[in-house]
C-alpha cells in the first residue's frame, strides 16, 4: 500500500519534468533564435560601421574597376590589417559591379570572379545591404562563416562596388547569443530545480491526501461489504428462524391434533365400557334379572355411584382439553342467571338437608344476559357442591345474585373450612387440590374450578375468591350483560 | 306347526361394533316391544336395512369399516330407506360430532352411556312419527 502513493509522486513528478522541459526547451530554442538574429544585426552593424567609418574615405572607384596591385594592394592590406582585422573577421573582399572581385584579404582570390551560386550583387549595388551564411577555407580549414555584402556608395553618388565582410560565425554569432543563452538557461535550470524541489513535497501531500481519501473510500467500501454480508447474515438467520418457528408450530399443531384425537378416542374408549356397566347395572336395579334384596342394592348403588363419578371424570378431563385447545363451544342462548341459582339450590338440598347445611338462595331478579345455558348451571353447580363439600355439618351455605351497572355478579359463600392464602392462587390451576381437601379425604379430581374458570371467561367473565382459613370462602362471578359479540351472534339467531 | 300371525311389533335395526352394547340395546327395545334385527359392521347395517326395510334404525357411530355417519348417507340416497327415522348412538360426545351426526341425515342422536328412560323416550317417538312422507 505504501509503495502505491510513491509510485503515484513518481510518475506526476516525471510528467510536469517532461512538461517543464518541454517548456523550457520552448523557450530556449525562442531566446536562442532572438539571440542569434541579435548577433546577426551587430554583426551586419559591426560591418556597416566598418564600411561607414573607414572604408569609404579611402576606397575609390579605382579600387572597383580591376584587381588591385602594387602599391594600392599594400595600402588596402595595411588599411584592413589595422582597422578591420580583429578577432572574429575572417576576411574581406572589394568586388566590382561585374562581379570581379578586386581586392581580398586572401590574395589568391584577387582577380577572380564571384561565384555565381553566391548573393546575387544587383540588389546589393541598388544600394541594400545582403547577408549570408558559408562555409570557407581559412587556414586549412573549413569555417562557418556569416558573410555581409555592403554597398560601397560615395557621399551623394551611386554605389561604385561592394564590400563583403566574413565574420566568424562561431566566434561573433554563436558565442554571443550563448551569452545571452546560458544565463537563460541557467536561470531556467534553477527555475526548474527550484520548481521540483517545491513541487515533489506537494505532490507527495496531495498524493497522500488522494492516498488518505482512497483508503478511508475502500475502508468505507470495505464497511458497507461487511454490514451487507452482516445484513445477508441476519435476514439468513431471520429466515431460518422464522422456518424453525414454522416448522416447530406446524409440530405443534400436529401436536394438538394428535392430543384432540387422543382424548376423544381416550373418551370414546372410556365411555364404551361404562356405557354398558352402567347399563348392566341399570338392568339389575331395574329388577329385569330378577328381584334384589335390600344388600344387593345397596351395594351395587354404590357401583353405581362410582361409575358415575367415573363418568363424570370423563367428561371434565374432555371439557378441560377443549377448553385449552381453544374450542369450547357456546350455545349461546338468553340465560336468567338467578332462575339457574334457584334451580340449582333446589337439586342441592337434598344433600344440604342431609348434612344439615343451611342452603340459602337470595336471588335478586337479574336482567337475561346472554351464554350458554349448560354451560353457566355447570359454574353454579360447580361452586354450590364445592361450598357444601367443604362445609362441615351445621353450617351456612347462601347464593347470592345481583347487578352492578352492565354486570351481573352470582356469589357463592360458604363459613366452611377456609382457603389459605398461599393456596388462593394456584385453586383455579387443574388437578390442583387444597391441602385441607387431601387431609380431610373430601373427593374431588381438581378439575371443578379449573372449568368454573374456563366457562367463566369463555363468556367474558371473572371469577375471584375471598376467603380466609376458619372463616368461610366466597366465591364472586363476574358476567358481562352487554358483549357486542354475542349481541351480534343473538341478533342474528333471532 | 301353526304358522305365526305376521308381527305388528316394529322392526328396530341395531348396529354396534360392542357385543356387550348390542345386547343391552337390543335387551331394552324388546321390552318396549320391538323387535330387533342386529349388525355388527357399517357394511353389514347397511346391507340388512336395504334388505328389510325396518322401521328404525340406531346405529353406532364408531363402527369398522363404514362408519354411522356413512350408513346414515347411504340409507338416506337410497329409496326405500330415505325417510327411515335415525337414531345414532354415539360416545364421541362432543358437540361437532353431533352436528355432523345431524348433517348426514340423522333424526336424533343419544349420548353413550345412554339412560333407559332417554332410548325408550325417543325411540317411542320417532317409531309414533310413523314414516315421513318424502
Amino acid at each position: 500500500m505504501s509503495n502505491k502513493p510513491q509510485r503515484l509522486t513518481l510518475r506526476i513528478a516525471a510528467y510536469t519534468g517532461v512538461a517543464l522541459l518541454f517548456a523550457a526547451g520552448a523557450i530556449l530554442w525562442f531566446v536562442n533564435s532572438r539571440a542569434t538574429a541579435e548577433a546577426e544585426n551587430q554583426a551586419v552593424n559591426r560591418a556597416q560601421f566598418i564600411a561607414d567609418a573607414l572604408l569609404h574615405n579611402e576606397l575609390g572607384e579605382a579600387d572597383f574597376v580591376r584587381p588591385v596591385t602594387g602599391q594600392r594592394r599594400a595600402r588596402l592590406d595595411e588599411l584592413f590589417q589595422r582597422a578591420v582585422h580583429t578577432e572574429g573577421m575572417l576576411r574581406m573582399n572589394l568586388i566590382a559591379p561585374n562581379g570581379q572581385i578586386t581586392y581580398s584579404t586572401s590574395p589568391a582570390l584577387i582577380g577572380s570572379r564571384q561565384p555565381d551560386d553566391e548573393m546575387a550583387l544587383e540588389p546589393v549595388l541598388r544600394g541594400s545591404g545582403a547577408r549570408d551564411v558559408s562555409e570557407i577555407e581559412q587556414g586549412g580549414r573549413r569555417i562557418k562563416a556569416f558573410e555581409t555584402y555592403l554597398p560601397v556608395q560615395p557621399a551623394g553618388g551611386a554605389p561604385i562596388g561592394v564590400f563583403e565582410l566574413y565574420q566568424d560565425y562561431d566566434s561573433r554569432i554563436t558565442d554571443q547569443a550563448r551569452n545571452t543563452l546560458y544565463p537563460v538557461a541557467g536561470f531556467l535550470a534553477l527555475a526548474l530545480f527550484v520548481l521540483c524541489a517545491a513541487l515533489v513535497p506537494i505532490l507527495r501531500r496531495v498524493t497522500a491526501a488522494v492516498e488518505i481519501r482512497n483508503e478511508q473510500l475502500v475502508e468505507q467500501a470495505t464497511r458497507l461489504e461487511q454490514s451487507l454480508a452482516f445484513a445477508q447474515e441476519a435476514q439468513m438467520e431471520t429466515e431460518s428462524a422464522r422456518s424453525a418457528l414454522s416448522e416447530q408450530n406446524k409440530r405443534l399443531v400436529e401436536l394438538d391434533r394428535l392430543k384432540d384425537e387422543f382424548l376423544s378416542l381416550v373418551s370414546h374408549e372410556l365411555r364404551t365400557p361404562l356405557t354398558s356397566i352402567r347399563g348392566y347395572l341399570d338392568l339389575v336395579l331395574d329388577e329385569e334379572a330378577g328381584t334384589l334384596n335390600p344388600e344387593q342394592r345397596r351395594f351395587l348403588k354404590a357401583v353405581e355411584r362410582n361409575s358415575g363419578r367415573l363418568l363424570r371424570l370423563v367428561g371434565d378431563l374432555l371439557f378441560v382439553a377443549q377448553a385449552d385447545a381453544g374450542r369450547l363451544t357456546l350455545e349461546r342462548a338468553k340465560v336468567d342467571v338467578a332462575a339457574l341459582a334457584a334451580d340449582c339450590v333446589e337439586a342441592a338440598q337434598p344433600v344440604a338437608d342431609q348434612r344439615a347445611i343451611d342452603l340459602q338462595l337470595a336471588a335478586v331478579p337479574v336482567p337475561a344476559l346472554v351464554g350458554d345455558r349448560g354451560r353457566l348451571a355447570q359454574v353454579v353447580d360447580n361452586l354450590v357442591s364445592n361450598a357444601l363439600k367443604f362445609t362441615p355439618e351445621g353450617g351456612r351455605v347462601e347464593i347470592r345474585t345481583s347487578t352492578i351497572g352492565d354486570y351481573v355478579y352470582l356469589e357463592v359463600e360458604d363459613s366452611g373450612i377456609g382457603i389459605p392464602a398461599a393456596e388462593q392462587s394456584r385453586l383455579f390451576e387443574r388437578f390442583f387440590r387444597a391441602a385441607a381437601a387431601t387431609e380431610r379425604a373430601i373427593p374431588g379430581t381438581g378439575l371443578g374450578l379449573a372449568i368454573v374458570k374456563a366457562i367463566v371467561e369463555a363468556h367474558a367473565g371473572a371469577i375471584e375468591v375471598i376467603s380466609a382459613p376458619g372463616k368461610g370462602t366466597t366465591f364472586r362471578v363476574e358476567l358481562p350483560l352487554r358483549e357486542a359479540r354475542t349481541a351480534e351472534a343473538v341478533e342474528e339467531a333471532a | 306347526m301353526i304358522e305365526p300371525a305376521p308381527s305388528n311389533r316394529p322392526l328396530v335395526l341395531v348396529a354396534d361394533d360392542d357385543e356387550d352394547i348390542l345386547t343391552l340395546v337390543t335387551f331394552r327395545l324388546e321390552r318396549l316391544g320391538c323387535d330387533v334385527v342386529k349388525a355388527r359392521t357399517g357394511d353389514e347395517a347397511l346391507r340388512v336395512a336395504l334388505g328389510q326395510v325396518p322401521d328404525l334404525a340406531v346405529l353406532d357411530v364408531t363402527m369398522p369399516g363404514l362408519d354411522g355417519y356413512s350408513v346414515t348417507r347411504e340409507l338416506r340416497r337410497a329409496e326405500p330407506t330415505s325417510a327411515m327415522p335415525i337414531i345414532l348412538l354415539t360416545a364421541r360426545a362432543q358437540e361437532a360430532d353431533v352436528a355432523r351426526g345431524l348433517a348426514a341425515g340423522a333424526d336424533d342422536y343419544i349420548r353413550k352411556p345412554f339412560d333407559a328412560r332417554d332410548l325408550h323416550e325417543r325411540v317411542e317417538r320417532l317409531l309414533s312419527r310413523g314414516p315421513e312422507p318424502s
